[in-house]
């Protein structure tokens, strides 16, 4: 495996702020999730695309800020992509702002370039749920996925995080309460 | 153009990338084979185990005899405030900044009693660029709420934080032989105490590079915290229960339930109400939360003009039918005494991505309760929203 596609998504976006290649590699490992995730909110590709370009233009102008916290990466990327999405649909029209700062030339979606991109958000599966999955704040992450993917016990989870069974059960409810917010909120 | 806009725009972003991002003076990228930073935070990385190290030093003390409250005294170096200055080296970031801030919070989140929101800031004199949230969380074990390590210097420099119960006498920093003694700080509610060092990331990792020669690069990783009892021993983290969580539902915001803990949202101009959740059930007269601290009874979150915004109305947690103490860190307004204001800390999944916006909060005590907004930094704002919500009878 490549070493830098070894790097979690936190080290990558620490590393892109030097390294464009590191960009690059998140863009790649996201841009497909992404995508689908405007897709399943506006049901367009054009718009999903230009969204996910907006998107991650924003993604490069913050990096500066981005500051690996105890949240997964995903969640910051998805708060970005949120956002966008929000401010598209108020004010009727996907910003350019992020791409003009950045200058980026304007991309326009031919014929082949619309069937790329519906065959990527027509690609199902789990996708949007685990990436809200990884969007939770970390410790909802460990726990959720030791507990509800991995159907773990809870003193188990427990030992080793080293804390307390009442603290991953909290951990398990805040998380899929978050779930279900985001997930109806979508639909 | 080809015909797969992915990689079109993947070679558009990455232009861009080096039209902003020129490699720094003196830095060679990681896809180049050299050092590259890696700034870290979080639990898993404080969890780090020192233990060995700190072992050793104990068993040092005690073989030469020496008291160990006293050695705490005679060793240990007072942390740095919870706000203050920071080292020239810090002006030259990505984020130049001079000097650092902690900010400590209810957790205002519905059902969540005495639990804590910390959020770390960097400042210059024009600006506070929020680095996040630490998260909100009960005593777990010696932290208050959890802190970290930020890194925003040239190369190496970090600044490690955390909020911490007063059983923790003093810290120990990995890569020294430094012993930090907490201090208490403005708006640092029930005696939690703060330790605050500026480290230099001695310690590194080592990846491969990505490039077929297989260069190894050197990162960066910051010190570690390890939490010190007046015996100088390690204080495990998460040793005691976290904070009581109790069951909430959802509730139209713009016509929640009367006679309830709620809070009623009216129009205002660029307010809009995205949810509120209330107790399903009203608190017990006496909560057993192990801490003092306050119960969300109703939590709202807003939006105004697109920024986040969070309501709530919050109880003293240990008794819910007694008027709850004042909130942390806040000051009265002078032209009206019932109104309060002071610093805001970042709600975990909700407002902890406001890269500019650092929280403020306005409270106002509505019979044994407050009534507290967190959000925009313009007072006049937060006054706004303040009027525009109502706690339901």
């Amino acid at each position: 495996m490549d070493a830098l596609e070894s790097l979690d998504d936190r080290d990558l976006l620490v590393a892109a702020a030097t390294d464009a290649e590191p960009f690059g590699v998140f863009y790649r490992r996201h841009v497909n999730a992404v995508l689908r995730f405007f897709h399943r909110a506006l049901g367009r590709t054009d718009l999903a695309f230009d969204l996910t370009a907006e998107t991650f233009a924003s993604v490069l102008t913050e990096l500066p800020r981005f500051e690996p916290t105890g949240a997964p990466a995903t969640a910051w990327l998805y708060t970005i992509a949120r956002n966008r999405l929000v401010d598209s649909v108020r004010r009727n029209e996907v910003a350019v702002r992020a791409r003009q700062r950045l200058a980026m030339q304007a991309l326009e979606l031919t014929d082949d370039g619309q069937a790329v991109i519906e065959r990527i958000v027509q690609e199902t599966g789990d996708a949007p749920a685990l990436a809200l999955v990884d969007a939770l704040p970390v410790e909802q992450r460990e726990a959720i996925t030791a507990r509800v993917i991995d159907g773990r016990e809870y003193a188990e989870i427990a030992d080793e995080l080293r804390c307390s069974e009442q603290v991953v059960r909290k951990r398990v409810s805040r998380g899929l309460a978050t779930l279900r917010r985001e997930l109806g909120g979508k639909r | 153009m080809s015909d797969n806009p992915i990689l079109d725009l993947e070679r558009e972003l990455l232009a861009a990338h080096n039209r902003l991002i020129p490699p720094a003076p003196g830095v060679v990228p990681l896809s180049e084979h050299a050092s590259t930073v890696v700034r870290r935070r979080g639990r898993a990385d404080r969890r780090r185990p020192t233990r060995l190290a700190v072992v050793a030093l104990i068993a040092t003390l005690t073989a030469a005899g020496i008291a160990t409250a006293a050695t705490i005294a005679l060793t240990g170096q007072r942390s740095r405030p919870q706000s203050g200055p920071l080292p020239p080296a810090f002006a030259t970031g990505p984020v130049p900044s001079n000097r650092y801030r902690i900010e400590v919070a209810p957790d205002l989140m519905a059902g969540e009693a005495a639990s804590w929101c910390t959020t770390f800031e960097f400042l210059t004199d024009t600006r506070a660029t929020s680095f996040g949230s630490s998260g909100c969380f009960g005593r777990d074990g010696p932290l208050a709420a959890p802190g970290g390590a930020s890194g925003l210097g040239p190369g190496d420099h970090w600044v490690l934080y955390a909020v911490l119960t007063p059983e923790v006498a003093a810290v120990r920093i990995s890569d020294t032989r430094r012993l930090l003694i907490p201090v208490t700080g403005h708006g640092l509610p029930y005696g939690f105490k703060v330790a605050v060092a500026i480290a230099i990331a001695r310690s590194t990792r080592s990846v491969a590079s990505p490039a077929p020669n297989g260069v190894r690069a050197r990162l960066f990783v910051p010190p570690t915290l390890t939490f010190l009892n007046a015996r100088l021993q390690p204080i495990a983290i998460a040793s005691h229960p976290s904070v009581t969580r109790l069951p909430v539902r959802s509730v139209d915001p713009y016509r929640p339930p009367r006679g309830r803990c709620a809070i009623q949202s009216r129009l205002l101009r660029g307010l809009r109400a995205v949810r509120e959740t209330i107790l399903r059930t009203l608190p017990p007269r006496a909560l057993n939360t192990g801490e003092p601290g306050y119960l969300s009874c109703a939590s709202v979150e807003l939006r105004y003009h697109g920024l986040p915004v969070i309501a709530a109305i919050l109880l003293d947690a240990q008794h819910p039918d007694r008027r709850p103490p004042p909130l942390p860190g806040t000051q009265p307004l002078r032209d009206d005494p019932n109104t309060f204001v002071g610093p805001g800390a970042e709600e975990v999944g909700f407002m902890q991505f406001g890269f500019d916006e650092t929280a403020a909060l306005i409270a106002q005590r509505i019979g044994n309760a407050w009534l507290v907004i967190q959000g925009p930094h313009s007072l006049g704002e937060r006054q706004a929203i303040l009027r525009s919500l109502q706690p339901t009878p």
